[in-house]
């Protein structure tokens, strides 16, 4: 998947997924006090924040695997500091990255607008919560509950990862580190279509 | 320190698997006979602490509790039409097999966490990804490049320290509502993200020219290899299992 | 392997490079050879494409980069184009500039067998290799240290060793000092001389200082702002027909070069160059003397420090300080790494509160001011300027200060419009302060500092990463700030900054207090001394000490 890469990109990804893999673990807290009040449905609310890597890694090097790839580093980084989720946060998280890399890989890694980014966060959010079913047993619980569950992490996911995830990335963009990668190579092109 | 040898690759294997099979039950005796077990285990066969233990166990203990009750207030109506009622008090209603569902949901979170401290608390970073490379065939270009990465995580602390001090002293007030405290948020992420970047090319750099294409390496200077007491270690959770699911039948 | 005997080790014919077809060339038709065994120091200003030469020089551009390269490069005799990809970096080893970004293992002895991996050793001789690495760089029981624990000296270190265990042919060091304190710099140099005399190395430097390599490189090429080459000859050949050159590029020469100038029989052994020092230098060493005097401030006291300690989870940091700054003083906390400078500083602007002992500021416990209050008194500069931005541009954030305080908003625009004009920064506006270049970066962040006129202002290691030309900035703004009575402290390990412009030093050393008082009654102590505790002498200094010893052995005789 990454044999074309160049190394930097590699290790982008992987500084990348270290710094939100630390976010990450800040909002599990966050998310434990909210369901230990709320029951799980407490996570949903904040859960598209953990899908927010695979958007910018994606937005930024453009690449297939990018999604996928980032969020399983991050998963995986949180392993290597002691997250007590443990190796399972490694599966979840690829099953995360691949429900945004299905959306990316839907456009064929050609259009990287808002909208598309916001669908990409919903595709994370329509995996994570396919595995939660089976893994967190939501079979038990009433299904109209369940349902709002879903519309919830959603939403989450359109919001804290598609939207935040561009803010974010946009700003990144402004203090000129991310010149040599694509999202630069394409906001040039972009901006020289609309001067001519 | 027996877990800390168990080959990480296969540690990481056998905890999934058990977690992928648990996943198909939902019996709180079940997973209580086998969490029992993970303890004895864990404590037994490594020098964990109790203190880091429970310290890392807490989270989940507060989050089983969130659904226990949300499963018992909002049960799955349509399982519980030939149930045993045993409470009713307004529209809520127990029955016995939706409380042992609520238990075991409870419990599952538990188990699962203790399975996952069995990992994470007796496996080094670097043997790991030195173990997925040599077993699981990862290619060499992303571990080293997840390695590389994983160093800059005190960097990262230290320099978010500082730029909370930085902000302090240039007079940024303490957020008070959402909106400031996003805009905060990303006055940290960004320059966080930035130096991390800029480090990010600079080690790629300092890779490449070691040497380092990513082909596959010829000779390991340490070595992770697969030995009987994998089997073992394997062997042992595959009891456990068998003694959990036969003490569980019993109680049933 | 295509390497062929007595051809140069690396050659460029004609080598242009440019990041992007667009842009301006970084590197301009530039030629020169290197051979086996040879000392060759690159110098010029920054932007001179530096750094770029030295990745092209082996072989990292422009493979991984996305930029042109015109021109040919030979190594070994043997063009680039017939080496396999990564080949070449198997025989150039190289040593960067950052010592935090260079390592991709956690512990030393994980980070050497990364490199001798990648040349395929067996087992056995890896052993060896990082033993014999490790000891030949002063590292020896060292293999299970965590890197990112040690020092920005000892981090270079596992760098060279790196390189040795790797027995690369040709070592390249891209201004691998920059970051580091002056003595853990001295030790590394000496450590590279004596390695280059038993190895037969060779090495090729870029730094933008010469103190310390003159001695023993034997060839420098200069390089201009435009990335053309304007000296590429014997280093002592140079020094003597074109020191013009070095002067107008801002390489510093050792002071005893300098005192050499236009001299015809130029040494650059120092040793032999006291031997025959003439009268005429010596007079303007003594000058240079007698243009530093402080006086002792008797001014009040602005910050009071009694019996403060200080510690972090039972660690004892800080050590029953005490001291007095008294208004419109200029003072140097000096000291090793990790001696409490920082921490000192950070308490004095009121950043911690949990210490023992008392701190007050114009008379008040430190403490007892509102967050807002000291805010407005005291000034911090941090080290990284990049860590004290709050804002997206750099107009939002010259004017931060201002806008806290609330004052009105046409008053903050000419105050920030008419600043940004003196740090050179109109036009830069709406760019994002992290976009700037190192030294616009320092200015933005001095200048967010002090628009709001504050009287105390801390600088942490203003000069690190630093060129000459952004020293020389710094240096003029504080002796402005000196002689419109402000206070200032400054922590810092450059020796030749205290010695410039501190009225008084404090010398820290594991968290005590071992010397108060001015810099000349510092430096009276001797570099043995001071050494001790991880400093130098700086070099006028040094010379002028010797002067005066030298004279009364004399006076003897």
């Amino acid at each position: 998947m990454t044999a074309k890469w160049k190394l930097s990109e590699i290790i982008v990804l992987s500084v990348l997924a270290v710094v939100f893999a630390v976010v990450y673990l800040a909002f599990f807290q966050v998310g434990n006090v909210m369901a230990g009040i709320m029951g799980p449905i407490g996570y949903e609310w904040i859960f598209g924040i953990w899908f927010i890597v695979s958007i910018i890694a994606a937005y930024i090097l453009r690449r297939p695997g990018a999604a996928f790839l980032s969020e399983t580093i991050a998963g995986t980084v949180e392993v290597l500091i002691g997250n007590a989720v443990g190796p399972m946060l490694i599966v979840s998280a690829m099953i995360q990255g691949a429900g945004a890399e299905a959306v990316f890989a839907a456009t064929r890694y050609k259009r990287w607008g808002l909208w598309v980014l916001m669908l990409a966060g919903m595709g994370s959010s329509v995996t994570s919560f396919i595995w939660g079913y089976f893994i967190s047993g939501y079979g038990a619980l009433d299904p109209g509950y369940v349902a709002m569950m879903f519309a919830i992490r959603l939403a989450s996911g359109a919001l804290l990862a598609g939207l935040l995830g561009k803010w974010i990335s946009d700003g990144l963009y402004q203090t000129g580190v991310l010149n040599s990668y694509a999202i630069a190579r394409d906001k040039k092109r972009e901006f020289h279509a609309k001067a001519s | 320190m027996w877990l800390h040898t168990i080959n990480p690759s296969v540690k990481l294997l056998t905890v999934l698997a058990s977690v992928f099979v648990l996943a198909l039950f939902l019996d709180p005796v079940l997973y209580l006979i086998f969490w029992v077990g993970l303890i004895l285990m864990t404590f037994t066969l490594s020098q964990t602490s109790w203190k880091v233990w429970s310290l890392l166990t807490a989270p989940f203990v507060f989050m089983a509790v969130g659904y226990v009750w949300t499963a018992m207030l909002f049960p799955n109506e349509s399982l519980m039409a030939q149930e045993t009622l045993i409470f009713e008090w307004g529209w809520l209603r127990l029955t016995e097999e939706s409380l042992l569902r609520s238990a075991g949901l409870g419990m599952r979170v538990i188990t699962f966490s203790a399975l996952s401290l069995l990992f994470v608390l007796t496996t080094k970073p670097t043997y790991f990804m030195l173990s997925l490379m040599q077993q699981l065939k990862l290619p060499t270009r992303l571990a080293y490049g997840i390695m590389a990465g994983y160093q800059f995580l005190p960097l990262i602390k230290e320099e978010f320290q500082i730029m909370q001090r930085a902000q302090q002293i240039r007079g940024v007030g303490r957020p008070r509502t959402i909106k400031e405290r996003v805009i905060q948020w990303k006055s940290f992420i960004i320059p966080l993200l930035a130096s991390a970047i800029r480090k990010a090319e600079r080690t790629a750099i300092a890779m490449e020219s070691k040497g380092f294409t990513g082909e596959p390496r010829t000779h390991w200077y340490r070595k992770i290899s697969v030995g009987q007491r994998d089997f073992v270690f394997i062997g042992i959770i595959g009891a456990l299992f068998l003694l959990s699911y036969i003490g569980s039948s019993f109680f049933n | 392997m295509p390497k062929r005997l007595n051809s140069p080790v690396i050659s460029f014919d004609r080598v242009s490079y440019r990041h992007s077809e667009e842009l301006d060339p970084v590197v301009n038709n530039v030629s020169f050879a290197i051979h086996q065994g040879d000392g060759v120091l690159i110098a010029g200003p920054s932007g001179a494409g530096k750094s770029t030469i030295t990745m092209l020089m082996n072989g990292i551009l422009p493979a991984n980069g996305s930029g042109v390269m015109e021109g040919s490069i030979h190594w070994f005799g043997t063009p680039a184009s017939e080496w396999t990809s990564g080949a070449v970096s198997k025989h150039i080893g190289m040593m960067f500039q950052d010592p935090e970004s260079q390592f991709c293992m956690t512990t030393v002895e994980e980070e050497l067998a990364f490199g001798l991996e990648n040349l395929h050793l067996p087992r056995e001789e890896m052993k060896s290799r990082i033993i014999s690495s490790l000891l030949q760089t002063g590292l020896a029981g060292y293999e299970k240290r965590v890197i990112q624990s040690l020092s920005g000296g000892q981090k270079q270190r596992v760098a060279l060793a790196c390189l040795l265990a790797m027995k690369t042919d040709i070592l390249l060091l891209d201004e691998p000092f920059a970051n580091i304190d002056p003595l853990s710099r001295l030790e590394l140099i000496q450590c590279l001389a004596q390695l280059k005399r038993t190895l037969d190395l060779t090495i090729v430097v870029i730094d933008h200082d010469l103190n310390g390599w003159v001695e023993w490189m034997n060839r420098a090429i200069l390089l201009d702002s435009e990335g053309s080459i304007q000296v590429n000859q014997p280093l002592k050949e140079a020094l003597t027909q074109r020191y013009e050159v070095f002067d107008q590029l801002t390489i510093d020469l050792p002071l005893f070069i300098q005192l050499q100038q236009g001299q015809a029989g130029l040494t650059v052994n120092e040793q032999e160059w006291r031997k025959r020092i003439t009268e005429e230098q010596v007079n303007r060493i003594r000058q240079k003397q007698d243009s530093v005097k402080h006086e002792i401030s008797l001014s009040p006291p602005v910050i009071e420090v009694n019996n403060l300690s200080y510690s972090v989870k039972e660690h004892l940091i800080l050590r029953d300080i005490s001291l007095t700054i008294r208004e419109g003083e200029t003072v140097a906390f000096c000291g090793h790494n990790g001696a409490g400078k920082s921490t000192l500083a950070l308490l004095i602007a009121g950043l911690f509160p949990d210490y023992e002992g008392t701190i007050s500021l114009k008379g008040r416990p430190v403490e007892e001011y509102a967050n807002q209050e000291i805010r407005s008194e005291i000034g911090y500069v941090f080290q990284n300027p990049e860590h004290q931005f709050v804002e997206h541009t750099v107009v939002d954030d010259v004017g931060f200060g201002l806008r806290v305080k609330k004052l009105d908003a046409d008053m903050i625009k000419q105050r920030v419009q008419a600043t940004l004009q003196k740090i050179g920064l109109s036009g830069y506006e709406d760019r994002h302060p992290l976009s700037l270049s190192q030294g616009q970066k320092r200015r933005l962040s001095v200048a967010g500092m002090t628009i709001d006129d504050l009287n105390i202002l801390l600088l942490d290691e203003p000069t690190y990463g630093q060129d000459a030309h952004s020293m020389k900035n710094l240096v003029r703004m504080l002796k402005q700030r000196q002689m419109e009575g402000k206070t200032t402290l400054i922590v810092t390990h450059d020796m030749e900054l205290v010695h410039r412009l501190a009225d008084r030093t404090i010398l820290l050393s594991n968290g005590e207090i071992k010397f108060q008082g001015t810099a000349d009654a510092m430096w009276d102590l001797g570099e043995v001394f001071l050494k001790q505790h991880g400093l130098l002498l700086p070099p006028s200094v040094r010379l002028q000490q010797w002067i005066g010893g030298f004279q009364h052995v004399a006076a003897h005789h």
